[in-house]
């Protein structure tokens, strides 16, 4: 045959030891390459970016004053249940930190309600609930499975009056935490709605802390 | 912060126009709130000659009112002259600019004179977890001082100055003292400072007639964000760090290997080709 008459005044087909040798070091190259791209993978695509901002600028739809009224009658949440991503942890209410940070429920399991800001059943503004998404000490948080979240999962909140608040998630987004809208996501004011927040993206080991904050957007279930 | 006497009121026509359907944006318009100190005399406010506040009664906050900016000419009558055509008890001019928040007061002197003071309202953010208190001295009485819980917070307050502060959210009973002395002439009152909120108590009446109060207004939607989100401390979230490490190593083991097999060929054969 054609091919096998030629081939014996062909080279060899297997690799010259130079070629190997380079081959060698383009892989080396390689792995060095995706050791460090690690350290700044690619990001999770957010879904609809820039729902948690665009609906603090909404006007609700009545009045200031009978928002606060409402408020002044809700109860605080007790419990929080994802049931999509076996999430159910309870709730309890937290302010800020000395620094003026979220004071986040130190025990991981536990998830902490913004106490300053509207309680579910408002008419306007953002409900805040935050946990950790894991720890150095204790494993993973309640938190922990929420970048899994897909748009339409359910959210229940449980209030300590027994009402079960449901809403839908309609956006997911991870921010650099110096990024974080931190005004808009614990407005007061806007459209009524959830949001969880967490921990995501890359960890920096040398301050033990992550860079980025994850925020679940979720609406109340007419 | 205190601005000379006279103050914008209204086209409060426009006023019941624009709660009636959807508020004018707060950058183009003034929010004003009117505050009654003048005891026992219920009045009629006249803004640019329309009856707006009828049968005012004090001790009362009207408002807030968004206006458009402009100038605006008040004239308060005693609620029994409800055509304003007899003597005013006061009379003012106001400009009012776009985006501000301005409280108009309407009290006596510290020689019990009717008169109208226009306040300049802060409006800017307090920290989470705060609210700011505001006392203004509007009252017939000589200067005071401020006790919050006990302890005196704010010293020597004269008609018509005002002092502010911010405070951790919460409750807290105030009265008011003569000042340097124990003499309460009001209160003790509880105030309930809601984070995010400014409360502004208004001292008014007149300490000669025992009609000495307080009137508070409270504006809202002033809270201030945490400013992080500390929310984990493992690392374990991160994204797919220990599987990226797997596979890479053994990219480069792989590599190496490479490396080893043809370096190591390629001496072998210069060696051969030497021997």
């Amino acid at each position: 045959m054609f091919q096998r008459s030629s081939a014996p005044r062909r080279r060899p087909l297997r690799p010259t030891p130079g070629s190997a040798a380079v081959a060698g070091a383009a892989l080396i190259a390689a792995a060095l390459a995706a050791h460090a791209a690690s350290d700044h993978p690619t990001q999770p695509p957010s879904l609809n970016p820039g729902v948690a901002t665009s609906l603090a600028a909404q006007s609700p739809p009545t009045s200031a004053g009978r928002m606060s009224a409402a408020t002044g009658r809700l109860s605080r949440p007790d419990r929080l249940a994802i049931a999509s991503l076996g999430i159910g942890a309870p709730v309890v209410p937290i302010g800020v930190t000395a620094n003026g940070a979220l004071a986040i429920p130190s025990d991981i399991h536990t998830v902490g309600w913004y106490r300053y800001g509207p309680a579910p059943g408002a008419l306007a503004g953002s409900v805040v609930i935050a946990g950790h998404v894991d720890s150095a000490g204790q494993g993973p948080g309640a938190l922990f499975p929420l970048r899994a979240i897909t748009v339409g999962a359910a959210v229940t909140v449980t209030t300590a009056d027994g009402r079960a608040w449901h809403y839908r998630v309609i956006g997911r987004q991870e921010y650099p935490k110096a990024a974080l809208p931190l005004s808009a996501l614990f407005s007061p004011a806007g459209t009524s709605r959830l949001t969880l927040l967490t921990c995501g993206g890359p960890f920096n080991h040398h301050t033990g802390s992550y860079l980025d904050n994850l925020v679940v957007t979720a609406v109340p279930v007419p | 912060m205190r601005r000379p006497l006279s103050l914008a009121l209204t086209p409060l026509i426009a006023l019941a126009a624009a709660l009636a359907t959807t508020p004018a944006s707060a950058a183009m318009t003034a929010t004003v709130s009117v505050v009654h100190g003048i005891p026992k005399t219920p009045v009629n406010v006249f803004v640019n000659g329309k009856d707006l506040l009828p049968d005012f009664q004090p001790g009362t906050v009207a408002g807030p009112l968004s206006l458009p900016p402009g100038t605006y000419h008040i004239a308060v009558f005693p609620a029994a002259d409800t055509a304003g055509t007899g003597t005013p008890v006061i009379t003012a001019t106001e400009n009012l600019t776009a985006g501000e928040n301005a409280s108009l007061v309407a009290h006596l002197t510290s020689a019990g004179a009717p008169t109208l003071t226009a306040y300049a309202n802060d409006t800017s953010p307090v920290p989470a977890g705060q609210a700011r208190i505001v006392v203004r001295h509007d009252a017939a009485a000589p200067a005071v001082d401020v006790r919050v819980n006990g302890h005196a917070a704010f010293t020597g307050l004269t008609n018509p100055g005002q002092v502010s502060a911010l405070l951790p959210a919460g409750t807290v009973t105030a009265d008011v003292v003569l000042a340097g002395t124990s003499t309460v002439v009001i209160g003790p009152a509880t105030l309930n400072l809601q984070a995010g909120t400014e409360t502004i108590v208004y001292a008014i009446g007149s300490a000669t007639d025992k009609t000495l109060g307080l009137v508070t207004q409270t504006i809202t939607g002033l809270g201030g964000a945490p400013v992080a989100v500390p929310a984990g401390s493992g690392g374990l979230a991160a994204p797919a760090a220990p599987a990226t490490a797997s596979w890479v190593w053994g990219l480069a083991a792989a590599g190496a290997l490479l490396l080893f097999a043809g370096l190591f060929s390629t001496i072998r054969r210069t060696v051969r080709a030497r021997g």
